[in-house]
């Protein structure tokens, strides 16, 4: 992972205000959430399962949290049941960051289910999403992305892609 | 032993600015009937009631944040307590009651009734404070000390089937949302909501 792609999320998340972010490891991001569990002012909360992490951030936004999460493309569809449980039907905020595994590009056959998958899905929750392929554009669409999150009440994703991945 | 009158229990301990957030179900209508409160998070849908205890407790370290769990509901994500552990937040308390049963639905047994311990599991999970009760005095003294100890505990509360008749309950998440956010805003003095009073492009713009 480039190492600038993690120095621009992690000043987007204090530019965006975030305070904690909850953590499944994922290989395309391990070094940014390796260095946010070690930043001052982001608390890491790692979970066992991205669903966790959904109800964990709801928690922590009723409480005046500002929080985000880092999961594999793979599980956003874990968190499928809570975002539509609790984020949709509630309205709730939460700020999605997604390294979008499976893009075009990511030409391995594992990967393909994310393509047909990761964008459907949102789709389908009435989540807006932004894919994010440069990497002067990671700090802008994290600020944007949760002043938009905020104000509509609703997540929304970021999906890095292109030189964000590579 | 009932749910209802451990829930009586609880409300007898329980302080004005204490958190609950209680499960999908019965148990939400139970404890609105007892407790009506603006610091209620109600009908948390299954396994998400202990994370988004977890996710208040972290984000409120000074307020006491109670989860009213159920067998059937922790069980669809058990994890949830293995995920309590890292910050082991003193602040946490979570009551599980195990009817053994899913009982909304139909009945139908859980695997508790076939030997699941959550009991077991918690403190495999690493909850030091992790204890079983079937009677309301030995709930009762379980609750005690979740008010006087500052320590994160697990209270499985080995319940019989069956709810009591209680009032209707007009709360949504939405209106739940705004009631409990305004409530936050007020006591904890901390924006919840936090609605712009203008978009942002406005003021680049600066007009």
């Amino acid at each position: 992972m480039n190492i600038k792609v993690s120095i621009a999320i992690i000043r987007g998340l204090k530019a965006a205000g975030v305070d904690m972010v909850a953590i499944l490891p994922d290989h395309g991001f391990n070094q940014v959430q390796k260095m946010i569990a070690e930043e001052p002012g982001l608390m890491y909360i790692p979970v066992s399962n991205e669903g966790i992490g959904v109800g964990i951030c709801a928690g922590a936004y009723l409480g005046g949290g500002t929080p985000a999460m880092i999961i594999p493309t793979s599980g956003l569809l874990v968190a499928v049941w809570p975002l539509a449980s609790l984020n949709i039907l509630w309205g709730l905020p939460l700020l999605l960051l997604v390294p979008y595994r499976g893009d075009v590009g990511d030409a391995f056959w594992v990967m393909r289910t994310y393509k047909f998958t990761t964008e459907p899905v949102l789709n389908s929750l009435q989540i807006p999403y932004v894919i994010v392929d440069k990497i002067a554009g990671i700090e802008r669409a994290i600020t944007d992305g949760m002043a938009s999150s905020l104000a509509w009440q609703n997540p929304i994703c970021l999906l890095f892609s292109g030189e964000t991945l590579r | 032993m009932k749910r209802f009158d451990c829930l009586k229990v609880l409300s007898s301990f329980i302080k004005e600015n204490d958190i609950v957030v209680a499960n999908v179900g019965n148990t939400s209508l139970e404890w609105h009937s007892i407790r009506p409160s603006p610091a209620n998070v109600y009908n948390v849908n299954l396994g998400q009631c202990t994370p988004v205890a977890l996710g208040l407790a972290l984000a409120l370290p000074d307020r006491v944040v109670i989860a009213l769990d159920g067998d059937g509901n922790v069980l669809l994500n058990l994890a949830s307590l293995a995920d309590v552990i890292y910050h082991y937040p003193k602040n946490l308390r979570i009551v599980i009651f195990d009817n053994e049963a899913y009982e909304s639905p139909g009945g139908l047994p859980t695997v508790t009734a076939h030997g699941a311990d959550l009991e077991g599991i918690g403190k495999a999970c690493g909850i030091k404070k992790s204890c079983t009760v079937s009677t309301v005095e030995d709930f009762t003294e379980q609750i005690k000390l979740a008010f006087t100890e500052e320590e994160l505990r697990l209270i499985v509360a080995k319940i019989s089937t069956g709810t009591v008749e209680t009032p209707e309950m007009n709360i949504d998440g939405k209106r739940n949302k705004y009631v409990f956010a305004a409530y936050i805003e007020d006591t904890a003095k901390k924006p919840v909501l936090r609605l712009r009073k203008q978009s942002p492009l406005i003021k680049e713009k600066g007009g």
